[in-house]
């Protein structure tokens, strides 16, 4: 090796040293935390914890409004982690008008919300807000994870509901495969009474220890990356914000936990394409609009498996699947959304403006 | 040069541990086994957490201060009341989004 390799090398050995202390006392100490969810946004509407955002943008460029349901488990600042790396800022620079439903963080007070407090209630409300604000007659829906269920129910329920196309995106509709805490509730070995705490909700750290063990050994991995890469900010940046995200679970409403256990984990009828609420039968036949599915290839929450089948059950005549070479998050925030998902959403949409 | 061979010495380690035991793990907690451990062990810290709950509320009774289940009480009349006012505000919101 020739000498000045040899001190290029060695200078780069140092800085990443003095990087990497920099770096691992700031983590170590809690210090300078990046802010996250920071894109520009205003509340539109609002029922209950439930809040509609409208983001900012002056590149609006579609002819209808993107809502996104976001799922009840999580933060919804997850779509838009950081500037540089966000879901809605891509969205924002493809020239959507984003709209995000957000349903908050539930207390006693939301103890008794169901399912249909989200499909008949929550969800087609904040559809309808969504079209009033943009000043259109009808908007686009893309529902994430467990927000998926909700706007897909949401469709299916209300065949006036102004949505011209649907996209479900790491969607669960078939929970035969579910595991750890899930599998031992679908098993009838637990009871949700048994998880719920004295507001009436599934406690936060329940459903992330419920994570937690779905992969167990993730952390070892994950915190080698960390000590690999603590002399890069922006990689240090980006671990901190997701960790936080990971960690940051919020509590899942007790009666909707119940109701959800036992229509969609142990009878399993999302599969079957017919699920009883608030006293009829929804049925996801009764979705006559375009529809894409965004699955995931690498989810180990919802696998590919779980989510596929519900090309299959809805009655549009228009389908299309995107398979993103992701894993459930990895989805929305990797660099494989801005590389796959964002685009092929778009072009998606674009396809089916008129 | 292949890539792994540019990783320092301890991250290949890390890595061929990962190989070994994640496959192991993620099959060990999908078994029966390890099912009814988890059910096991969420029924006990409820029971224990509910244990420790009354013994705690004797004694603070005994000195005439609240207890969490006071403190619980109190919380669900409030909820009644915001539950209330919520669906007396959502009325609102309906009626005005008729109009």
């Amino acid at each position: 090796v020739a000498l000045p390799g040899l001190v290029d090398n060695l200078r780069r050995d140092v800085e990443r040293s003095v990087f990497r202390a920099r770096n691992g006392l700031k983590y170590v100490t809690g210090v300078s935390r990046p802010g996250v969810g920071l894109t520009p946004k205003h509340e539109v509407w609002q029922r209950g914890k439930a809040r509609l955002f409208r983001y900012e943008s002056d590149q609006r460029r579609r002819p209808r409004p993107l809502v996104i349901t976001f799922s009840i488990m999580g933060r919804s600042y997850v779509l838009d982690l950081l500037p540089g790396s966000s879901f809605v800022e891509w969205l924002l620079e493809a020239g959507h008008d984003v709209f995000l439903l957000d349903f908050g963080v539930p207390d006693q007070a939301d103890a008794g919300n169901t399912l249909e407090t989200y499909v008949d209630d929550y969800v087609p409300r904040a559809v309808r807000a969504a079209r009033k604000a943009a000043g259109v007659q009808d908007v686009d829906l893309l529902g994430y994870c467990f927000g998926g269920v909700l706007a897909t129910l949401a469709v299916a329920a209300d065949p006036k509901l102004p949505v011209r196309n649907l996209a479900a995106m790491a969607t669960p509709i078939d929970f035969s495969g579910m595991t750890g805490v899930l599998q031992i509730l679908v098993r009838g070995q637990l009871e949700v009474d048994e998880l719920l705490d004295d507001t009436g909700n599934v406690p936060a750290e329940a459903i992330h220890r419920m994570f937690r063990t779905m992969k167990p050994t993730a952390p070892l991995a994950s915190y080698a990356n960390l000590w690999e890469q603590m002399w890069n900010d922006q990689f240090v940046e980006g671990f901190q914000a997701m960790s936080r995200w990971a960690r940051d679970q919020v509590p899942f409403p007790g009666a909707c936990a119940r109701q959800g256990l036992e229509l969609l984990l142990r009878r399993n009828l999302l599969v079957e394409g017919r699920v009883p609420l608030g006293g009829r039968e929804v049925a996801l036949s009764s979705i006559r609009q375009p529809l894409l599915t965004i699955v995931a290839e690498h989810d180990h929450l919802v696998p590919p498996a779980a989510a596929r089948p519900l090309a299959d059950l809805v009655g549009s005549e228009d389908v299309t699947e995107l398979l993103v070479p992701a894993g459930h998050i990895g989805l929305a925030t990797g660099r494989n959304a801005v590389r796959t998902t964002v685009p092929g959403l778009t072009a998606w949409l674009e396809e089916h403006d008129t | 040069v292949s890539g792994s061979r540019t990783k320092p010495r301890w991250r290949r380690l890390v890595d061929r541990v990962d190989r070994s035991v994640t496959p192991r793990a993620n099959a060990a907690v999908r078994t029966s086994a390890f099912a009814d451990l988890m059910a096991a062990r969420i029924r006990l810290e409820g029971q224990l957490r509910r244990r420790v709950e009354r013994q705690t509320a004797a004694f603070w009774h005994l000195l005439n201060l609240p207890t969490v289940s006071d403190h619980r009480a109190v919380r669900a009349q409030l909820v009644a009341i915001e539950a209330q006012l919520r669906a007396l505000s959502e009325r609102l919101d309906d009626a005005a989004d008729e109009d």
